[in-house]
């Protein structure tokens, strides 16, 4: 099973491991990490530390990361360099954590593989309704087999 | 047409919940049978406007389901059922569909309605119906996720009374 970790600016990983865990429940390996005002890259890694230590060695580890080249992704790269078993995702919003959360068990999953597929999955998450709509109303008009009849 | 599984759950389609159900219980159409829905142009627009794109929706009648179950141009397809009320089931089931196993999964709460779990709520009328589909030996489960444990829907409905 590969353990996530979500870290970001502020309690904003806190928030969004409370929500994945309203929608999704059950059993995961899921850690939030907060950074808080005063910390820094130092904290951040100790932080870090405390949830890999608790790991078997060898556990893959994907971490799921706010923003590129802020404090929790610099401490996390310090940490993921060289290890073929960490890898760091970041732009994570909550339909990427869910994805990564249904896949997380699957045991012929490498990390490396769940990040290139997050990477292609995060795009289709973002939506405009008033486009929902249009493609909908276009495929209800074009694909009649699609009615029960 | 083969029904995988028939669901209860007046939030419809809903985001994470119905895909697991979608995975869990494969079929090539989902389909909503709802009076209101069906009835109601823009409910019935933004309805199909949720549904997961791999797999074929429409929304429906209780009298157009039935027909649509009976035309044998359907007897190969397998469908997942979508309901918004244990009224509307059993109507399905007095018109002769063969559904033996209800999933019940979510029921708003609103005042003037029993306070069933955390998730189901029900009004005089479901009770009723709940209770009229209990006799014809339909099997009444509670789960909100494939992954839950199942419980006994009538007897928590029965208990709470």
């Amino acid at each position: 099973m590969i353990a996530i970790i979500v870290a970001g600016h502020g309690h904003i990983a806190e928030g969004m491991v409370e929500a994945a865990k309203m929608i999704y429940g059950g059993n995961l390996k899921l850690t939030a990490i907060t950074f808080e005002n005063k910390e820094g890259i130092e904290d951040l890694k100790k932080h870090y530390y405390v949830v890999l230590d608790e790991l078997k060695p060898g556990t893959e580890v994907l971490f799921l990361i706010d923003i590129f080249g802020g404090s929790p992704y610099n401490a996390a790269i310090q940490l993921a360099y060289g290890k073929p078993n960490i890898e760091v995702l970041t732009g994570v919003n909550l339909p990427l954590l869910l994805e990564a959360l249904s896949m997380q068990s699957n045991p012929a999953l490498k990390v490396k593989q769940l990040a290139e597929h997050l990477k292609i999955y995060s795009q289709k998450s973002f939506k405009i309704f008033s486009e929902e709509v249009k493609k909908t109303e276009i495929k209800r008009l074009s694909q009649t087999e699609d009615d029960l009849s | 047409m083969r029904i995988t599984i028939a669901r209860i759950d007046d939030r419809f389609i809903h985001g994470q919940v119905l895909t697991k159900w979608v995975k869990a219980f494969p079929a090539e159409r989902l389909i909503v049978v709802s009076e209101e829905i069906a009835n109601d142009p823009m409910r019935k627009i933004l309805t199909l406007s949720v549904a997961p794109a791999n797999i074929k929706t429409s929304v429906v009648t209780p009298n157009k389901m039935s027909k649509v179950f009976n035309n044998p141009k359907y007897n190969k397809t397998t469908a997942m059922l979508l309901f918004g009320k244990p009224s509307e089931v059993l109507e399905l089931i007095e018109n002769g569909i063969p559904i033996k196993e209800i999933n019940v999964g979510g029921m708003r709460f609103d005042k003037d309605k029993l306070h069933l779990t955390e998730s189901v709520s029900v009004t005089q009328e479901d009770i009723v119906a709940f209770e009229k589909l209990h006799t014809l030996g339909i099997k009444l489960e509670l789960r909100q996720l494939p992954s839950d444990t199942r419980h006994d829907f009538i007897k928590i409905l029965h208990s709470k009374q």
